[in-house]
């Protein structure tokens, strides 16, 4: 499972990290903005799943 | 004729959201210890959550990186960080979020939200398990068989059996995962034989990819109890995944010959692949945004197809990474109502599932177009790549034309990449012609679940029926007017000039 070639320090990630310390504003602001920073400026949710298609012998 | 791989820049696509997960789980300990956490998560979890903290902090950076670079950590300091944000605002959590915490309509959602960061325990167990200390949950970890702990590839379950049996987790020695179920103490460790006959610790099959490997795990997402999970709920699912481990291998061969750029990238990023029984569950296969390097796969019994459907679920992971770096639709139009035709569905679709597909489809025609020019190709998978080269031009052509349609729901990178999917799309529609495959002309074949490939045929005389037909059928069949006549007359420009 491994894929790393760039290992993850937690120990690193204290509130003077950059990301660290906006994503703490951003839930300890009172601010009501629209979503969280996750999403927005970041990637909407979403699901994508095949369902099966008219297959074989077709009634023309 | 090649045509050239488009690559993503030089750099892993799980590298930045890892990462992201990482510091949003700091900031998620950081705001549990402020005064500002909702008043609904008792300082029991609080202070847990914080020594769970510590404890990922003091073990090997490899460890952790191996726990955390998994589908499910991101899944769950997504959801953690955005049920948070809500909670703070007073507000309810995003749809996404609520059904990962496993809500139902109607329920309340806090309690489900103390209940999921009480999960962190499992990242903490796969980590200890990863550098082979000690770690204890108190008070136990409430778990139903079977499930996984994240990235080690162990199941605990009964023998056999996706039975749902109640333990309690108490993390690990650091070789043997410790639980209780009733009164009765196991210490299950997967690399003896000596597993209690109530629960057994085995590890799931993996398949080889360079040097790399992938999990065929499908507990990976036991933990959540939401719709995808719910298709793996056969006993023999996890026997399923042994059965299959082979086709799944052979398809990842044939990518490697035929796709290697995309293998390069593919091995790096794919994490996770469950294998289904095609008929299970009412879906064919699945790739969720929360989920990165995770798909859900049903068995086809012909590696060529199999490899055409890793290619194309790949390609939505990969749009999804896309997306997070900077959005390319307008969020307002993320939910918009499914109004679009798609010759690959049978239901409308919404602009995000056409542009998806739009995207998918590139690199799966360029796949069989490798696949086509290979002269030592079997007859009838050469009339059935030619099938897909020619069906699937015709569908590019379609979803670039839908596409096309909702142009105004792209961000400005949004439509830079639609501008340049809709020449890739040319250039794949003229390589047919180079390659003198014409739809009107060409025999339409299908591929059953068995691997056999069998032609398509019209019910009332059993002609066999070309590739344009099929496609027109389908659209004369699904599309609503006024789009159905415009879309008709766009293809038979195309095939019947």
């Amino acid at each position: 499972m491994d894929k790393s070639n760039k290992l993850i320090e937690l120990s690193k990630l204290t509130v003077e990290d950059e990301v660290v310390k906006s994503f703490v504003e951003e839930l300890e602001s009172a601010t009501d903005s629209e979503e969280a920073q996750w999403t927005q400026p970041f990637a909407a949710a979403g699901k994508m799943s095949g369902k099966s298609i008219t297959k074989f012998d077709i009634d023309l | 004729m090649t045509i050239a791989a488009r690559s993503l820049p030089a750099q892993r696509l799980d590298d930045g959201r890892a990462s992201k997960a990482a510091a949003a789980l700091s900031a998620i300990d950081v705001f549990l210890r402020s005064n500002q956490t909702p008043s609904f998560i008792e300082s029991s979890v609080r202070d847990e959550f914080h020594y769970n903290i510590g404890f990922l902090k003091s073990v090997s950076p490899q460890a952790f990186t191996r726990a955390w670079r998994t589908p499910l950590a991101y899944l769950f300091s997504r959801v953690c960080y955005e049920s948070l944000h809500a909670a703070g605002r007073a507000k309810t959590p995003n749809d996404a979020a609520l059904e990962h915490l496993g809500v139902q309509y109607g329920e309340d959602w806090q309690p489900a939200l103390v209940k999921f960061l009480r999960k962190l325990n499992l990242f903490c167990t796969a980590a200890a398990l990863n550098d082979g200390v000690k770690f204890s949950i108190s008070p136990g970890l409430h778990c139903e068989t079977p499930f996984t702990i994240p990235s080690t590839g162990l199941t605990i379950a009964k023998e056999n059996s996706s039975e749902v049996q109640a333990c309690t987790l108490f993390g690990t020695d650091g070789r043997s995962v410790l639980l209780q179920v009733g009164s009765k103490n196991l210490s299950l460790d997967p690399e003896s034989s000596s597993n209690d006959s109530t629960l057994c610790c085995s590890r799931c099959p993996k398949l080889d990819a360079g040097e790399q490997q992938i999990l065929m795990q499908p507990y990976e997402i036991s933990l959540l109890r939401t719709e995808n999970s719910a298709v793996l709920t056969p006993d023999n699912i996890l026997d399923f995944q042994r059965n299959s481990r082979q086709i799944f291998q052979a398809a990842l061969q044939v990518i490697q010959i035929y796709a290697p750029e995309i293998f390069a990238e593919l091995k790096d990023n794919l994490q996770v692949i469950i294998a289904k029984p095609r008929e299970l569950g009412g879906i064919t296969n699945v790739s969720d945004s929360h989920l990165p390097g995770l798909m859900i796969a049903s068995l086809l019994a012909e590696p060529y197809e199999l490899a055409d459907t890793i290619i194309h679920e790949y390609y939505h992971n990969r749009l999804f990474y896309l997306d997070e770096l900077e959005p390319l639709l307008i969020k307002s139009d993320n939910g918009s109502s499914a109004d679009l035709y798609s010759p690959a569905r049978d239901d409308l679709r919404p602009i995000l599932g056409v542009w998806h597909a739009l995207y998918v489809y590139l690199p799966v025609f360029r796949y069989w177009a490798a696949v086509y020019e290979d002269e030592h190709l079997s007859d009838h998978l050469k009339s059935y790549a030619a099938d897909r080269l020619a069906r699937f031009g015709l569908h590019l052509k379609i979803f670039d034309a839908q596409v096309d349609l909702k142009h105004e729901a792209f961000t400005e990178a949004g439509d830079k990449l639609r501008r340049k999917l809709h020449l890739e799309v040319e250039e794949c529609f003229s390589h047919l012609a180079a390659m003198n495959i014409h739809p009107s002309a060409l025999p339409a074949f299908e591929c059953d679940d068995d691997g056999s490939i069998r032609p398509v045929t019209a019910s009332s005389d059993g002609r066999h029926l070309n590739v344009f037909e099929v496609v027109n059928h389908h659209i004369v069949s699904h599309c609503p007017e006024p789009r159905r006549t415009e879309l008709l007359s766009m293809i038979e420009a195309n095939c019947l000039h």
